[in-house]
Order: C-alpha cells, then sequence, then structure tokens
C-alpha cells in the first residue's frame, strides 16, 4: 500500500508584485536550477493559493520545504532580461488556514 | 520567549523588516557606519590593518580564514560579521569559504553574526531563510539562532 505523504504549505512573498500562475513554469525553472530536477519532484511542489500580488502559498512534501527555504533564497530573476526578483519564506504551516493567520498577526504587528 | 533576530542592509526597511521576521535591519550610513567614521563602525577585515579608531570599531566582516586575527578579535571582543550576499554569484565556490571562516569563527568562539549587505529588496531574505542558510553553512540549531541574534549586542 502506498502511504500518503503528509503536506506542508509555505507563505512565499515576492519582493515585487507578480502573476504567479503565468509565471509558476519559470519559478520552477529557476528552482530547478537551484535544487536540480530530483529535488524539484521530491519537493512535489504546487500553487496552493495567491494573495494579491505578492503573496503565495505553496504546498510541498513534508520534510521538504527546509530545501525549498533554502532554493528560493537564491532565485533572483525568473526570465532572461527581466527584471531581478526576491523571494522571502515568511511561514510554514500545515494547513493554509492556520498559515493565514499567523501572518495577519505578523502583519498586525509590522 | 522568542528570539530577536538582526540584518544589515544598505537601505532603510522597517516594516518589511518585520515581515521578514527581523527586530531589526540595520541600515548602513543610518544605524550603522561601514569602513568610515561613525557612531557604531564595522570595517571589513582587509581594512583592519590601516583603520585609525580601532576602539570604536564593533564588527569585522570577514572575508577569509586567518586564525591569528580571529584570536586577535576575540581578545578585543569584536563581532565577526559574515555576508552572505557572495552566495548569489557563485554558490558552491563561496558557501565552501564561507563555512571555512563559520567553522573558524566558532571555534575561535567568537561572536559571530551573518548578514543579507543586500543593496536592493530583491537581495533581503527572511529571518527564517537566514536560519536554513546559517545551517547549510555549518551551524547547528541552536548556533543558527545565535548567528542571526548577535548583531543586536552591538546596539
Amino acid at each position: 500500500m502506498i502511504m500518503k505523504r503528509k503536506s506542508r504549505y509555505v507563505l512565499v512573498m515576492s519582493s515585487k508584485p507578480i502573476e504567479m500562475s503565468s509565471y509558476y513554469h519559470y519559478f520552477l525553472h529557476a528552482l530547478s536550477e537551484q535544487i536540480g530536477k530530483i529535488g524539484l519532484a521530491k519537493l512535489d511542489l504546487s500553487l496552493a493559493k495567491s494573495i494579491g500580488e505578492n503573496l503565495f502559498i505553496f504546498k510541498m512534501s513534508r520534510g521538504e520545504e527546509k530545501s525549498f527555504i533554502l532554493a528560493i533564497s537564491f532565485v533572483k530573476r525568473l526570465r532572461e532580461g527581466e527584471e531581478e526578483i526576491g523571494f522571502y519564506s515568511l511561514l510554514t504551516s500545515g494547513t493554509i488556514s492556520s498559515i493565514i493567520r499567523k501572518y495577519g498577526a505578523r502583519a498586525g504587528k509590522a | 520567549m522568542r528570539r530577536a533576530y538582526y540584518d544589515i542592509a544598505y537601505f532603510e526597511c522597517k516594516e518589511l523588516g518585520m515581515l521578514l521576521g527581523y527586530k531589526k535591519v540595520l541600515a548602513i550610513g543610518k544605524d550603522i557606519s561601514f569602513n568610515e567614521k561613525g557612531e557604531r563602525i564595522i570595517i571589513s577585515d582587509t581594512m583592519w590593518k590601516n583603520f585609525p579608531n580601532k576602539n570604536e570599531v564593533v564588527g569585522v566582516v570577514a572575508s577569509k580564514v586567518d586564525k591569528a586575527f580571529f584570536q586577535k578579535l576575540r581578545e578585543e571582543e569584536k563581532i565577526l560579521i559574515i555576508d552572505i550576499s557572495p552566495l548569489n554569484k557563485d554558490f558552491v565556490k563561496e558557501s565552501k569559504r564561507l563555512r571555512g571562516i563559520l567553522k573558524n569563527a566558532l571555534h575561535f568562539k567568537l561572536k559571530t553574526a551573518l548578514a543579507t549587505f543586500a543593496r536592493e529588496k530583491a537581495y533581503l531574505l527572511s529571518s527564517a531563510q537566514m536560519l536554513e542558510i546559517a545551517k547549510f553553512l555549518g551551524a547547528g540549531e541552536e548556533q543558527a539562532k545565535d548567528l542571526l541574534g548577535a548583531i543586536g549586542e552591538i546596539l
């Protein structure tokens, strides 16, 4: 029997607005340059939700979030010739609702 | 209790810094001086020899492993700062160099800090990312937290 994989959600903010659904392919490509195809496959990444133009919740395999957080630190360009962009991992959680709640609390303080 | 984390950048970013999980992101030219006179001075290790007011220096940015120099920094109670921005240029080569600096700094029990020295927003990183980078460079879980909190001691 195949075990169901547990997931983690990571809230990521971009340094400038971006339509992630259109750029997702480029984002994956940039990520694979950091962690390789095998790393990307292990990550089992998907875009779970976009909040506005610069907040994104990514779903991934539990246990792989640390390599994702490290890898996005060094993604600075999604497409050749375009402006540089940075990605910040803000929060990690097991559910989307909890990540949104935690972010609300942090944004309130800032 | 949650620890306070700090970073150093070339611009002010109070609210963004807090969103990224920092208590404060020190702005060069405002909160600290880099390689020049000011209230809180940090200098690069290459400037150390000829810098006139060493007593006013609170931290030194290390570019290489120099055991004798690290010993001196420990005696003079200066903070050793590791600039992680070169990782964006040549990750493999630079991570090896920075790992060597961190390993020796921890061996000499130096107060050590990690900082992005970001020149623009795209090069800032969240505290969660910095913790992962610290661990990637060889720090343990608690050491990584200490590396992000060390800059607070110069405030």
